[in-house]
């Protein structure tokens, strides 16, 4: 069947279960693997290093390239091996905010688009899982691309029980709101904004509310600026949590009373739609594609960078309990939409599916 | 909350009007001077001049703790082995005469010892609130000759646009 390729594969990591998910579907039909350059450890049972993409069985069939990332191994590996590819765009993080904290990731990810250019006479599909990641790929020359949703797992931290220690020590965090923010530490994630919109909303409205942050620490400059930046706004006991386990985040979102995320650059944006299906409020920022994903489930706000306008609109959702249940509300009825069940069979549909439309 | 109808400019729905409430009641009060006003850009600029600090290595060291220092002023007494026959036989001998020996000494360095970890104490002090005040006037500094750039480039505007009328 159809085979996929990554740049990398790392557990929790949202096109990663994505990859996997479709592979559950491919899989019914014939074998389907899938190869990455990088894999992170946990991952090595399900997934091939790139060095073995040559040998794969389904050679006589187009392979399923997800774009993430550039990276000039998995280009030649494409350009030497794969005549035929399946294109799905998973969006490129703007270089510009990896310039001043890590230069080579700025510079593959300059790299990534021009690749992406190279291989489109390649590309027979190309699939995007937004209309703004759509549009990147018309900027990028493609003709003809389809949309199919991601296919987020909304349900995954329903499955999970929440971890009693994690509960404990929220408890222990003290009784005021608690407001989540989920996100790894990159710079266009702007996680500076929801540190100095937390302070303001401790300074302004609410002094017992807590922030609790968990992102994977990426690039240390940015990590220690964050902490220092937090100091300095006069952030009140932020818990700073790295990775943590499903049952422990599980946790979090279900005593969170708000999902805070502030991104300047989101191609889909998993974890609004993971706190939508727990039952969590989101406000964001209306940016890229988090207004197309999170609907009118949420509270957009159009100038992210006014810590006292978005403390404004936290203490409002915090205070008004009808405003509350509205949210929660909407969030799980369009957790639903997005839900897997719905987009995979589009997804299958769209790889597997006669060739409609040629890219390029 | 200021009693308007929000709901009027975003076509009548109650949950998005709520950021545009907020939105008029902030302006309002902006307006009034009860908040300042927040230049443009005013966060990334406070952020960019933490990225400043943390790279000049000024911030994010960790205090000097020289907590330990003190238990090193009390010398110990040094214990002979005890050991086979002879050991065991001249020990308690040579303890009474270590301890005694032990004693003058300590005495003796006491002072000194005390003296100096009072000494490096304070030097701890003194270095990690001058560590901390530096920060803080970088991180100042910065931010205020970025704000001045930014005023600068303003007035370029405004002289430009009307050089162009």
């Amino acid at each position: 069947m159809f085979d996929q390729l990554l740049v990398g594969a790392a557990p929790g990591d949202a096109i990663t279960r994505s990859a996997l998910m479709l592979r559950g579907e491919l899989n019914e039909m014939g074998q389907a693997d899938i190869f990455s350059q990088h894999i992170e450890p946990g991952m090595h049972d399900l997934v091939r290093p790139l060095h073995e993409l040559p040998e794969r069985v389904n050679h006589d069939r187009p392979l399923v390239f997800h774009a993430s990332m550039g990276s000039w191994p998995v280009y030649l590996a494409l350009r030497d091996n794969e005549p035929r590819i399946i294109l799905i765009y998973h969006n490129f993080s703007p270089p510009e905010y990896f310039v001043e904290f890590a230069p080579e990731v700025a510079g593959d990810l300059v790299r990534g688009r021009w690749e992406l250019g190279e291989l489109s006479p390649r590309v027979e599909r190309a699939i995007a899982d937004s209309e703004y990641n759509a549009q990147e790929l018309r900027d990028l020359g493609y003709r003809h691309v389809t949309v199919v949703p991601p296919t987020p797992d909304v349900d995954r931290l329903n499955r999970v029980i929440p971890d009693p220690a994690m509960l404990a020590e929220i408890t222990s965090w003290g009784p005021g709101p608690l407001i989540l923010c989920v996100a790894q530490q990159l710079p266009h994630k702007r996680i500076e904004r929801v540190f100095a919109a937390v302070a303001a909303l401790q300074q302004e409205h609410l002094p017992e509310a807590r922030l609790a942050f968990v992102g994977v620490d990426r690039f240390e400059k940015y990590s220690r600026s964050l902490r220092v930046l937090a100091r300095s706004v006069g952030l009140r006991e932020p818990h700073l949590l790295g990775r943590i386990s499903d049952a422990e985040l599980s946790a979090l979102y279900i005593r969170a009373q708000v999902f805070l995320t502030l991104s300047e650059h989101e191609g889909f944006c998993v974890p609004a739609v993971e706190a939508m299906a727990i039952g969590t409020p989101v406000v964001a920022s209306r940016r890229a594609a988090i207004p197309s994903t999170v609907g009118d489930a949420g509270l957009l706000i159009d100038q992210p960078d006014d810590p006292i306008l978005v403390a404004g609109v936290l203490n409002q959702v915090l205070t008004d309990p009808l405003l509350h249940r509205q949210l929660v509300g909407r969030g799980v009825s369009r957790a639903k939409e997005l839900s897997a069940t719905v987009s995979l069979p589009q997804l299958v549909q769209a790889v597997t599916g006669p060739l409609l439309e040629t890219a390029s | 909350m200021t009693p308007t109808d929000p709901t009027e400019t975003t076509g009548g729905d109650s949950v998005t009007a709520v950021v545009e409430q907020v939105r008029r009641d902030l302006a309002a009060k902006r307006g009034n001077g009860s908040i300042p006003h927040l230049p443009e850009g005013e966060l990334d600029r406070q952020f960019s001049a933490v990225v400043e600090a943390v790279d000049a290595g000024l911030v994010e060291e960790t205090p000097l703790d020289p907590g330990g220092l003190r238990g090193l002023a009390v010398l110990e007494t040094w214990r002979p082995s005890r050991a086979g026959i002879k050991g065991r036989l001249t020990s308690p001998f040579i303890y009474i005469f270590s301890r005694a020996v032990g004693a003058i000494v300590r005495r003796q360095t006491e002072v000194f010892a005390r003296r100096t970890a009072d000494l490096v104490d304070q030097l701890a002090h003194r270095q990690n609130r001058v560590a901390h005040f530096l920060a803080r006037a970088h991180l100042d500094r910065i931010r205020s000759l970025e704000y001045r750039v930014s005023e600068l480039e303003r007035r370029i505007e405004a002289f430009q646009t009307n050089e162009n009328k």
